[in-house]
């Protein structure tokens, strides 16, 4: 009998089989070993390599997409200019919002092995992290000079249990109504008389009387339909009653300002395309683009959109803010893992994106604001600039936003998700509220690690 | 030439090791761990071992979103298994008449199965959409009105519009189990059917689908065990929307286990899906081996 071995030896076909079994088993030890080496036996480096080099600075970020590329990649050689023995090793994720880079980091973290820094929204999204050590605080990042030029709020936003955790680049507005400005006209609408909700819904029906669609919305990724409900709650609620709503005092079904709220945006969706289940948020604002659709509640992303479309500001769309004395903050951030490989380089590039000269370089192409408040406003278009200034004035109220992932933990966020894109389609107002009452107390008391003060 | 059997069962075993090891590691110890990890109150970013009995499955059992999960999975076991297997047993008949194009054919229905279910997903979104979609569209202007549906906007239709659309990737694949299974059949049988004069629907009838049980039982299994753990498809198609309407078990331990961070809570529901496949695929095993036996 022959083992079918095509004319190689015994032998040496048992010595190769031996040691193809060793190179699998080594390969699955080491896998298991090196996570747990931090403080371990010097016999595992073998398969590591050589001592880490302190000149990287190993990064992620979810900013793929056309011109959100450029504004990162722009502030990476502004960086490289300041510090030419640094390299920068960008892993950028691909997913809006971060979805798909979320996961990858909780298996880096979970591994012990996190990049350098990595791109967070500010607030709660920060939170399980934090909550597992995994966050070195930076207090001595935020300088002095940093403290007296970032809004208060914002410095709330990315502070927890007394110590400062992040570092804001921008600053994203939620609460916008984007219209159509060639509808508008024809219609004579006057965008100045939108100043409250009631008005909001009065100028719906008078173009749903003429057969045009006044709002249009794409949840079919859920979160939009969150995202209108934030924007109905801080303009039907008002301020005192979101900062309560986050920090989980609403726990009665029967609330009547819960209610009133439901009540709105249950109104809201009688003038929404009836195919908003279907589309994106992108598809939603092409809806205004092509003239299908009149308005869309969505954040100053969807100015990115339109510029890219080929609109002009002021000429084309238009934004109207609402509530007008609110700003509704989404915030990108940068943090310092805990085990971060080069913390040296990190903390560099922290210090640098607290800069006027990081925040002004990245900004106008994102087409966010700088979250400092002294960077010039010159390389900023009309709508930029109005938002720097509302920003800046003692007259508005920040808040930090539910749907993007700061204002509450990332858990109830998931429960409301899928509470709300129930309610668009059934508009059923007294289930709703117990649906998120009991989520405020299964998922958000549990999780709260800090109180806000928005008032 | 002087090795003896228990020589050669060695080096079998030798050979064998390396992916009893890895299916060991990767695989079987996962399973258990899995089973451990739910059985503990591992919540957040720290690992934690803390051991509360049934706890998870108390919650689990009390939450009305596990339940929507749970009929949601069966609803989908019952229309899509036999689904599929009809369809692809129309198409394997179909192309066993000796067609021209057969092999053009083939591929095209079989094409589907290759493609990634992110890339169909994408695709069937186009297709459902109500009011510019390829079906509201096409029905429009063949007017067919009746037809129309808002398909996956609507809460009472989404979950068997994301059916249809599985079933219509899968077809496929049974297909070409099914035409293996009609080919492997000895031209003889056929030939002594059409002697004693039996017409085509006979043949099919009496002579070829009752030697079809090993392909069924098979492409059963498969199917089986998709739509439990069937996940990618539906997170891009619906994300589980409109609400908790196309949630099914493997979308809830995901958004419990990633989104809220409920590891111990999330592996109670992996285990639920385990002992859902153990139902299923333990009588497969008995019907399949033990048959044989006979």
């Amino acid at each position: 009998m022959k083992l079918p071995l095509g004319g190689v030896s015994m032998k040496k076909a048992m010595y190769s089989l031996l040691l193809v079994s060793f190179l699998v088993f080594g390969v699955i030890a080491s896998g298991c070993i090196s996570s747990k080496t931090e403080t371990g036996t010097t016999t595992v480096t073998v398969t590591k390599s050589v001592a880490p080099e302190q000149n990287v600075l190993e990064i992620y970020h979810w900013w793929t997409a056309g011109g959100e590329k450029q504004a990162i990649d722009a502030v990476f050689k502004k960086f490289k200019e300041k510090y030419p023995n640094i390299e920068i090793k960008a892993n950028p994720v691909s997913g809006g919002a971060g979805v798909n880079m979320k996961m990858v980091l909780q298996s880096l973290m979970l591994a012990g092995k996190p990049p350098d820094t990595f791109q967070v929204h500010a607030g709660y999204e920060m939170s399980p992290y934090i909550k597992a050590n995994q966050l070195t605080p930076i207090d001595d990042i935020w300088t002095d000079d940093m403290k007296k030029h970032y809004p208060q709020v914002i410095q709330q936003m990315v502070m927890f249990n007394g110590h400062y955790y992040a570092v804001p680049i921008n600053v994203h507005r939620a609460n916008v109504v984007w219209y159509n400005k060639h509808i508008f006209e024809k219609y004579g609408i006057d965008p100045n008389s939108i100043k409250n909700f009631d008005d909001l819904i009065k100028v719906a029906q008078e173009l749903k009387s003429k057969g045009v669609t006044p709002f249009a919305l794409g949840d079919r990724n859920k979160w939009p339909a969150t995202h209108v409900f934030e924007v109905v709650m801080l303009s039907v609620g008002g301020v005192q009653f979101y900062q309560d709503f986050i920090n989980g005092k609403i726990t009665d079904p029967d609330n009547p300002t819960l209610k009133k709220v439901l009540e709105a945006y249950a109104e809201y969706l009688n003038y929404v395309n009836s195919d908003h289940a279907a589309k994106t948020w992108d598809e939603a604002c092409g809806l205004v683009y092509k003239g299908d659709a009149a308005m869309t509640i969505m954040g100053d992303w969807a100015n990115g959109y339109f510029k890219a479309k080929g609109w002009k500001p002021d000429v084309d769309y238009g934004a109207i803010v609402l509530p007008s004395n609110v700003y509704d903050l989404v915030i990108d951030t940068f943090v310092l893992p805990a085990k971060a490989a080069h913390p040296e380089a990190a903390k560099k590039w922290l210090s640098f994106i607290g800069t006027v000269e990081a925040q002004n370089t990245f900004n106008p192409i994102k087409g966010s604001i700088p979250a400092r408040d002294d960077a010039p406003l010159d390389p900023y278009g009309p709508i930029q600039k109005q938002f720097i200034k509302d920003l800046r004035s003692s007259s508005t109220k920040l808040v930090p936003s539910i749907t993007h992932g700061s204002a509450v933990p990332p858990a109830f966020l998931s429960d409301l998700n899928d509470i709300i894109s129930t309610f668009v389609t059934n508009k059923n107002v007294d289930e709703t509220a117990k649906s998120i009452v009991n989520a405020v107390k299964q998922d958000l008391l549990p999780n709260k690690i800090k109180e806000w003060k928005l008032t | 030439m002087r090795l003896k059997f228990r020589e050669e069962s060695f080096y079998s075993l030798l050979f064998l090791t390396p992916a009893i090891v890895l299916v060991g590691v990767f695989i079987y110890f996962a399973i258990v761990w899995n089973v451990y990890i739910s059985f503990t109150d591992w919540k957040g970013l720290i690992p934690s071992y803390r051991f509360v009995g049934l706890e998870n499955y108390r919650i689990l059992f009390h939450d009305p979103v596990f339940w929507t999960s749970f009929k949601n999975n069966i609803i989908l076991i019952i229309l899509f298994v036999p689904g599929s297997l009809l369809l692809g047993l129309l198409l394997a008949v179909l192309l066993d008449r000796k067609i021209k194009f057969e092999n053009g054919f083939r591929t095209i229905y079989a094409l589907p199965f290759a493609l990634s279910f992110v890339v169909t997903a994408t695709l069937w979104a186009w297709m459902y959409d109500p009011s510019d979609g390829v079906l509201n569209t096409l029905f429009s202007i063949l007017h067919l009105d009746f037809l129309k549906s808002n398909w996956i906007t609507d809460p009472h239709v989404a979950l068997y519009a994301v059916i249809l659309a599985l079933i219509w990737q899968f077809s496929g694949y049974t297909m070409v189990i099914y035409l293996a299974g009609i080919r492997s059949i000895p031209s003889e049988q056929y030939e002594a059917a059409i002697i004693d004069g039996a017409s085509s629907a006979q043949l099919y009838r009496y002579v070829i689908i009752p030697q079809l049980k090993k392909p069924t039982l098979s492409a059963f299994v498969v199917l089986m065990v998709f739509s439990l753990k069937a996940f990618d498809f539906i997170w891009v198609l619906t994300s589980g929307g409109p609400g908790t309407s196309t949630f099914i078990l493997a979308v809830e331990m995901y958004k419990e286990t990633f989104a809220k961070t409920k590891f111990a809570y999330g592996a109670s529901i992996a285990t639920v899906l385990l002992l859902l496949s153990f139902a299923i695929v333990l009588p497969y095993l008995y019907w399949s081996y033990g048959g044989e036996k006979e």
